[in-house]
């Protein structure tokens, strides 16, 4: 169901389908989803397993490309692109945080050299990062190497890398799933932040903490999404943030690192 | 807004710029894929360089063959007068230069002629050779300016020193030296009919040889001689070392010709001389080696250089599994296929590049330990590093290429697909037909192959299919071998052992990882069955080639000798009375066969007797020492009917019978001993030959020393043209390196997959520790593991290395004409060291997963 079009999303999703093949046939990862995802705040994808929240990251990702529907990122239909343009599309515009925290680092890089690298990608200046570090909780770590780090911390820092790349679209599949309490705290902490900064931030995630932190929820299930699927919940901040309206804040300039 | 980049920035990413560090994380790794790129690049290099050492040691081989004086141009005119010669001489020494070469050497020779000497006249040719005096042994007088005349006819006549023969029209006689003989001496070989007194047809007639000290001298002597009856001009050279040293050579040498010949032709002297290159031939022949043997190995060194960059490129999905998280990182940051391709390139490049050049460098040090013995040519040298190179870029390409070539697919296409499939498929194809076809056709070759050495043309017509019949069937059973394993490890979860769980546990590990077990199980298979194969076949060869030399001279070295040294009226010389022994023949009796009359006192000291029982021989000779009433008793020497009548013997009586026999090179005979016969029946005896232990050049010094006449000299070292032999046993000692190069292969990839279980294993062993498995047992499930792969792949590839060994290698024989047929080598030794490395490479790799399991952190227990 197509959501009043007041501010141009982020991105706009249109019948998408993703099918995967399998010995017993082709199963749905994603069925006629239809979602527009605002420019700012965040809006987590939650549902049970399976119910194509991380199918649908990809194709937010730029990963996977849908069997059928459009998918459109600031108003380009992402189909048409060249690998070329989707990779600029990712270079520029997307950061992506996955589930295991390791796996957002590059290992043989101090926690400095993480984020001056991730500045790097995006063509940034690493000189100008600013006390990233600092902002994350991770102050003095400069010099650790990145297996010294805990969990959360290194999930901290994959959300510090984003942030150092400075793109509009920041993605994070089930950011806290494979962190104790206290760790997670502080990558919900951190996720506070970034929503703050009108970022766009789309969230796979059971966790209920970022459920309610969530500026608007997209509940799924077997790929489709839900019949009440969309819930526009009061932001941290108590100011409603769900509605795609007129007056959602505009898009920005990136914040500073 | 998109920050641009400072100039003066470095421009790589700090990723690949740290990536050759991140490569150390895993030694293992760096090891192994310096390993296949040193591997890859030594077989590639080794390739080129090992047809180029075969064209070097054809060349040195033929150089044998070829008079020292004719490695060049060479000018032959006859029947021409002194100042035709002379024309000759001077045309060919002002052109020679422009064409690089030096001083030609000019040989003239008379017809034989009569002049008076003192108050006799003899018939004599006079001869002269620019310097040709410094290869003559000067007995008496000195090297002053005269004439030489032979010891034989100055101690005959008693001519004097400064005799002027002619009526004193001649030049003073200066000096005697000592008579030239056959087999003519190296520098005198393209002479020898004109500067050796040929002692098989009437010496007095051909003439004594008359050698002028010096050109004036000759022609003064030679005033009264209208024609000439030889010209010659060559040139002393260095026999070419290289192939491409003896084509640029005859390639100048031809120009020379041309001009020369253009020159005369100007003057008006067309077809005075003719001009040649005597080691044309020679090139032809060695051009023909390398490409045979070139031809021969590539097919196989391009399937093994394939499959090092194959390795090349399993090493790039290696990594790609290994780098995943790292993958997905970068390319979720916007990096292309390319770059991640690179990235590998960064990582993984440098132990890939020194690894190459270390296996190029290693090909070129060890190439006289695995190659021909032939010298190559720096030009060589670097078109086999180039072919290196061109691995090694190869192979790194394919790291590039597979990587860029998986990202491509998961992170731009979508999804990986259909990968599960197609590897199902490429295993369902039926591989073994197709080598077995090849091996088929092979087969069919080599029954052709051999028996088409001619004289003139002893190489023959290779055909590189027929060469690789072997090494297609090791292939074939390897694959077999390989597709039974993976069936049977299938089926072994029938299998219920657990009344002894170490072989039960064994088994289990060997299902569950049973991909990589039936690769190295191939690989080892193949390593052990082209080592035996390789052995085997140039092993055979060489012995054929000994074997064959051997029994058709009789020993090392032979002469004839006249009819009193063998019935022993004249002794032998001094030097040739020990090692040596006397044998006489009847070659042309009533029933055809040979009979031969040995010493049995000498002869299997002397003889070549390697293809027969030497014990059994002496006692055979032994037996029909002693005259069977009125008979005389014979060893029988292959198949045949009754014993001849031979004139002057008793009839004769078979003794015994032997398949072969030394100097009857496989001919029907009989032997009969010396000490059997009477010296009246001894003198009927037509041909005797000495046969010698020793050098060819030491026994015909002796009777040389003796002034005895000794035709027919024989040595086993050119009896025969060696270069078939050669050809096929150099193809075999590149396919035995092929082994030895897979057997480094087949090690590495037995501890890889050792290591890369190292967690599994670890977490299984700690588990099994806990349900009260010992350490002993928890070795011997893992000897048993590794024993089976080991085991299998050395019992099939023994076997079949060593059955087709034995079937090719006869076919292989380029001269089936001349018994013996090549045998199959005795291999025990090989067989045992494969055996015993083995077990060795099992018990280590055994201990280290023991180890590996034994010393696992509770880390890399939490993470397996």
């Amino acid at each position: 169901m197509p959501e009043s079009p007041t501010v141009t999303p982020a991105y706009r999703l249109r019948s998408v389908c993703v099918d995967y093949p399998t010995p017993a046939g082709p199963v749905a990862g994603a069925r006629d989803v239809t979602l527009d995802i605002p420019a700012t705040g965040m809006t987590v994808l939650a549902g049970p397993s399976g119910s194509g929240k991380s199918t649908l990251l990809r194709v937010l990702g730029l990963f996977e490309r849908p069997d059928r529907g459009t998918v459109e990122l600031d108003g380009t239909d992402l189909a048409r692109l060249s690998h070329r343009r989707r990779r600029a599309l990712r270079r520029d515009r997307i950061s992506l945080v996955f589930q295991n925290p390791v796996e957002n680092l590059l290992p043989q890089l101090s926690v400095a050299g993480n984020l001056r690298a991730a500045a790097e990608s995006a063509g940034r200046n690493p000189d100008e990062l600013g006390d990233v570090l600092g902002e994350l909780g991770l102050g003095g770590t400069g010099g650790w190497s990145v297996t010294a780090l805990s969990g959360g911390q290194q999930q901290r820092l994959a959300f510090g890398c984003a942030l150092a790349r400075r793109t509009p679209v920041i993605l994070a599949d089930e950011p806290t799933s494979q962190l104790d309490d206290t760790s997670a705290t502080r990558v919900l902490d951190v996720l506070r932040r970034l929503t703050d900064r009108s970022l766009t931030v789309v969230v796979t995630s059971h966790d209920g903490r970022l459920i309610d932190l969530a500026t608007r929820v997209v509940r799924l299930r077997d790929g489709a999404l839900h019949d009440s699927a969309l819930h526009d919940r009061a932001g941290h901040d108590g100011v409603p943030h769900g509605a795609v309206t007129d007056e959602a804040p505009a898009r920005k300039g990136h914040g500073t690192a | 807004m998109r920050q641009r980049r400072r100039p003066g920035r470095p421009r790589v990413p700090l990723a690949w710029r740290t990536a050759p560090r991140a490569a150390l994380s895993s030694p293992l790794v760096v090891l192994v894929t310096a390993a296949t790129a040193l591997l890859t690049c030594f077989l590639a290099t080794a390739t080129s360089l090992h047809s180029s050492a075969a064209a070097g040691a054809a060349i040195a081989d033929r150089a044998g063959s070829v008079c020292e004086d004719q490695y060049g141009p060479f000018f032959n005119a006859r029947s021409l007068t002194p100042s035709e010669a002379a024309l000759v001489a001077d045309t060919v020494r002002t052109r020679a230069p422009r064409h690089g070469f030096d001083r030609p050497v000019v040989g003239l020779y008379t017809p034989v002629g009569a002049a008076e000497f003192g108050d006799e006249t003899y018939r004599f040719r006079l001869a002269y050779r620019d310097g040709g005096v410094d290869d003559l042994e000067l007995l008496r007088g000195t090297r002053d300016s005269g004439l030489w005349i032979g010891s034989e006819l100055a101690g005959a006549e008693n001519i004097p020193l400064g005799t002027r023969g002619h009526g004193g029209a001649l030049p003073p006689t200066t000096g005697v030296y000592r008579d030239l003989r056959l087999p003519a001496p190296d520098p005198w070989c393209s002479a020898r009919d004109m500067a050796i007194t040929n002692r098989l047809v009437d010496h007095i007639e051909t003439g004594a040889i008359v050698f002028a000290t010096d050109r004036d001298t000759f022609d003064r002597a030679a005033a009264h001689f209208d024609r000439l009856e030889r010209a010659v001009v060559g040139f002393r050279l260095p026999p070419p070392s290289t192939l491409a040293e003896a084509q640029d050579r005859a390639a100048r040498a031809r120009a020379l010709i041309a001009d020369v010949d253009a020159e005369l032709r100007a003057r008006g002297h067309a077809d005075l001389v003719h001009g040649s290159v005597p080691f044309q031939r020679s090139i032809e022949l060695a051009n023909r080696a390398e490409t045979n043997v070139g031809l021969s190995i590539l097919p196989l060194a391009i399937l093994a250089v394939l499959v090092g960059c194959a390795g090349a490129g399993m090493l790039g999905l290696q990594w790609y599994q290994r780098r995943y998280a790292v993958i997905r990182l970068l390319t979720a940051r916007g990096h292309g296929p390319g770059a991640l391709g690179l990235l590998a390139l960064a990582e993984l490049g440098l132990p890939v590049a020194l690894g190459g050049a270390a296996g190029i460098v290693l090909a070129r040090v060890l190439l006289p330990a695995y190659g021909p013995p032939g010298t190559i040519e720096s030009g060589e040298t670097w078109a086999a590093a180039f072919g290196g190179c061109g691995a090694l870029a190869l192979s790194l390409l394919l790291l590039v290429s597979v990587v860029a070539l998986r990202v491509h697919r998961e992170f731009q296409r979508g999804r990986p697909a259909g990968r599960r499939l197609r590897s199902r498929l490429l295993a369902y194809v039926p591989w073994e037909l197709g080598t077995a076809a090849v091996a088929w056709v092979g087969w069919l070759r080599l029954t052709e192959y051999g028996g088409t050495s001619r004289l003139g043309d002893p190489l023959p017509q290779v055909d590189p299919l027929a060469l690789t019949y072997p090494v297609a069937v090791v292939l074939t059973v390897g694959i077999v071998t390989a597709r039974v394993a993976f069936v049977l490890l299938r089926l072994s979860h029938r299998a219920r052992l657990w009344s002894r769980p170490s072989l039960q546990l064994a088994i289990r590990r060997l299902a569950g990882a049973r991909t990589a077990v039936v690769g190295v199980l191939v690989v080892t298979m193949l390593a052990v069955g082209t080592l035996a194969v390789g052995t085997g076949v140039a092993e055979g060869q060489r012995g054929a080639l000994e074997n064959k030399t051997g029994m058709y001279v009789g020993a090392q070295s032979s002469v004839d000798v006249g009819r009193d040294v063998g019935t022993g009226e004249t002794p032998l010389p001094e030097g040739a009375r020990t090692g040596t022994s006397l044998v006489g023949r009847f070659n042309h009796t009533a029933g055809g066969p040979i009979v031969a009359v040995v010493d049995p006192a000498t002869f299997t000291d002397v003889a070549w007797t390697r293809t027969v029982d030497d014990d059994r021989l002496r006692a055979l000779l032994e037996r029909i020492s002693a005259p069977d009433g009125e008979h005389l008793p014979a060893l029988r020497i292959g198949a045949q009917a009754e014993p001849p009548d031979v004139a002057g013997l008793p009839t004769l009586h078979v003794a015994a019978d032997l398949d072969t026999f030394p100097l009857l090179s496989g001919e029907p005979g009989y032997v009969v001993s010396r000490a059997a016969l009477t010296e009246a029946q001894l003198a009927e005896v037509p041909q005797w030959t000495v046969l010698s232990s020793g050098p060819l050049r030491d026994l015909t010094r002796a009777f040389e020393a003796a002034g005895m006449v000794h035709p027919n000299a024989e040595s086993r070292a050119d009896v025969l043209d060696a270069l078939p032999f050669h050809v096929v046993e150099w193809t075999f000692s590149f396919v035995t390196l092929l082994g030895l190069v897979l057997a480094v292969v087949a090690i590495l990839a037995l501890v890889v997959a050792v290591e890369t279980r190292r967690r599994q294993n670890a977490l299984a062993a700690t588990l099994l520790v806990r349900m009260g498995m010992r350490p002993a047992s928890l070795l011997r499930s893992h000897l048993a593991e590794l024993g089976a792969i080991g085991g299998l792949a050395t019992v099939a590839g023994v076997t079949t290395g060593v059955t087709v060994a034995a079937i090719s290698v006869r076919r292989f024989d380029p001269v089936r004409w001349l018994a013996p047929v090549p045998e199959l080598p005795d291999l025990a030794g090989l067989v045992v060291s494969i055996v015993a490395v083995t077990a060795v490479v099992v018990l280590l790799t055994a201990l280290l997963a023991v180890r590996s399991a034994r010393t696992a952190t509770p880390a890399e227990l939490l993470r397996a």
